[in-house]
């Protein structure tokens, strides 16, 4: 028997999932960035023994604690979710996402949770080395809780370090290390970090501007946009470089997602990157319609960036469609590489699989041990291509290029457009005569939405990329989707929006209000 | 001697056998390390302003997220339906078997 999945189900529960997932991700980065930046000006302070540094620091520190408040169990609404919408899914992943977020919410949440009460209750109770200590303590507990939940999300990306149990219907983790330290794990944790520690800089500069807009608090404010300014200009840095480093697995693992991020469908050596281009938005795969109205491209970069090889060979939608084609492994040599699969062939090998599961089932319900045996084997062979079982045609792993395309692109200009103002930014205090450049100001001011922007089309560009793969390869979304109707969804889903744009407003008004009244020398708690 | 006619602070305190000697002395430091964390809270949590405020965000949040959405609107699918793993694991089979 077929089961018949009301696809609506499948549409509402993305949907969901994404509307909560970006609503989260708003509060988040905020956290991770100004964390760090509330321990370095209390350094300075300590350092020092400046009272101004403490004032500064405990400024930041409040706004610091109304987001970390707001925010705080947004997340574990998606987890409630995977329960509920995605039961099968939640099944099939066993321990490692249980793995995971137990490390979470055991280690790196008890470790924020308790060095925060004493960076706001204990001014002036416990010394300053302690209180310092505990400052940066709560900045690496929140960055350790990020590692985990993105070292799941690496996971399904790119799943390593398991094997799947035809028993249980399980992947069980064989390799804790491989799943940690995977290439795309690391880049995704430190790419997704330095996002929010760029997006800190940009809100501390932009909210210091505005003060030094209404010539108020001017010494806090110069004083604040050094300390972000710096710490941007490391950080967007180190985010440019982890990006590649992103895009570089991202070629190796999901080369369909790249395809898509550049709008490439006819692959070749010495692929240019598309520094900026309009779609041809009624571009289908296998068409042979030029898949641009225009593009700016830089020669051969997209080759560099994906393979480390100029001529190195980028394969298109179609290619990766059609297969025919070695990939460039830069860790396996060109003899070794064996010319790939067509979708259509994977989605053969994908349909054995379901079927030496379903021959697997019968034969141990039934003791016979030589099928089961030869079923297992055959489950094993074929595992690998299991999720393109579900797929009814080839183009059915084309995500949505546009919106991927896009999204990375905006997030690629943005990410260039902060490196430069935190550079024009510092120039100009250096030379003293930040307060006069209104226009600069102003930019800054306005630069800091942009900066969520940047953050939220980068998830986009990681999540949309990869569909339709919930697992990169072994769990296409209709097959992870709990057999429930959409109704209860719909529902939840308006709640949500209801819910989480309250709290957005409560936090914009009780920081607003915050901002409006400014450094106090005894602060508020 | 009672604890009442001693004229250590222990007398003075009404503190029982229990923190005397050396095993007292721990106790009764224990007893202070507890007194004092105790008394950091409850003086941060009466000092604070927008802290208050912020509390109140909070429980009135962790209310609806735990107490309205996940009773009412989560419920965990296959804990509702199979009560052990094994049964979950065949559904969940069967799933993927059907699915295709």
């Amino acid at each position: 028997m077929i089961d018949q999945i009301d696809l609506s189900m499948v549409d509402w529960s993305r949907a969901q999932f994404a509307l909560t997932a970006i609503y989260h991700w708003l509060f988040v980065p905020l956290t991770l960035g100004l964390s760090f930046i509330v321990a370095i000006m209390e350094t300075i302070y300590v350092r020092t023994g400046n009272p101004e540094w403490k004032k500064i620091t405990k400024f930041w520190m409040i706004l610091f604690g109304i987001n970390f408040a707001i925010g705080v169990a947004t997340g574990i609404i998606l987890e409630f979710q995977f329960g509920t919408n995605w039961s099968n899914y939640s099944w099939f992943v066993g321990d490692i996402f249980g793995a995971p977020l137990a490390i979470e919410g055991i280690m790196a949440f008890f470790l924020e949770s308790t060095f925060i009460a004493v960076m706001f209750f204990g001014w002036n109770k416990v010394s300053k080395g302690f209180h310092l200590a505990s400052s940066w303590l709560t900045a690496i507990g929140a960055n350790l809780s990020a590692l985990w939940i993105l070292v799941a999300n690496a996971w399904m990306q790119s799943p390593v370090g398991m094997e799947f149990n035809p028993d249980t219907a399980r992947n069980e983790m064989v390799n804790f290390w491989e799943i940690l330290f995977s290439p795309l794990a690391v880049n995704k944790f430190l790419h997704t970090i330095s996002n929010g520690y760029v997006i800190a800089s940009l809100f501390v500069i932009g909210i210091s501007a505005w003060f030094l807009l209404n010539k108020r608090h001017q010494l806090t404010a110069k004083r604040s946009i050094l300390v972000a300014a710096i710490f941007g200009i490391i950080t967007s840095v180190f985010l440019a470089f982890t990006g590649d480093g992103s895009a570089y697995t991202v070629a190796q693992r999901q080369p369909m997602k790249l395809a898509a991020m550049e709008g490439l469908y006819e692959g070749k050596a010495g692929v240019g990157l598309v520094a900026f281009g309009i779609l041809n938005p009624s571009k289908k795969p296998g068409d042979g319609e030029n898949p641009y109205l225009m593009k700016i491209e830089i020669p051969k970069l997209l080759s560099i960036l994906g393979y480390r090889n100029a001529n190195a060979f980028v394969p298109g939608v179609d290619n990766i469609i059609n297969g025919g084609y070695k990939p460039w492994f830069t860790d396996i040599p060109e003899e070794e590489r064996e010319m790939t699969y067509s979708v259509a062939q994977k989605i053969e090998k994908g349909k054995l699989a379901i079927s030496a599961l379903r021959d697997y089932k019968t034969a141990t319900k039934a003791g016979d041990t030589i099928l089961a045996k030869f079923s297992r084997q055959k489950l094993e062979e074929n595992f690998a291509y299991f999720g393109y079982g579900y797929l009814s045609k080839p183009e059915s792993v084309v995500p949505n290029v546009q919106l991927t395309f896009y999204s990375f692109h905006l997030m690629v200009m943005l990410g260039v457009y902060f490196i430069l103002l935190f550079i024009v930014v510092l120039y100009f205090l250096n030379k003293g005569i930040l307060e006069k450049q209104r226009w600069l100001l102003w930019i800054a001011l306005w630069t800091i939405p942009l900066g969520y922007m940047a953050s939220q089309a980068g998830w986009v560009v990681a999540e949309v990329g990869r569909q339709p793969w919930v697992i990169q390869d072994l769990l296409p979304t209709i097959a992870a989707v709990s057999m429930i109707g959409s109704a209860s969804v719909k529902t939840t889903f308006w709640i949500f929006a209801a819910l989480f744009t309250a709290l957005l407003i409560a936090e914009v008004m009780i920081m607003v209000k915050q901002i409006k009244i400014g450094p106090k020398d005894g602060g508020q708690k | 001697m009672t604890a009442k006619q001693s004229k250590s602070p222990l007398g003075d305190l009404g503190v029982s056998q229990r923190f005397r000697g050396k095993q007292g002395f721990r106790n009764l430091n224990n007893l202070k390390l507890f007194s004092n964390i105790w008394r950091f809270y409850d003086d941060g949590f009466r000092a604070m302003t927008v802290g208050r405020k912020l509390w109140v965000v909070i429980l009135i949040k962790i209310f609806i997220i735990f107490f309205v959405l996940k009773l009412f609107f989560f419920p965990n699918l296959l804990n509702s339906r199979f009560q052990s793993d094994t049964e979950k694991g065949d559904y969940v089979r069967e799933q993927l078997i059907n699915r295709e």
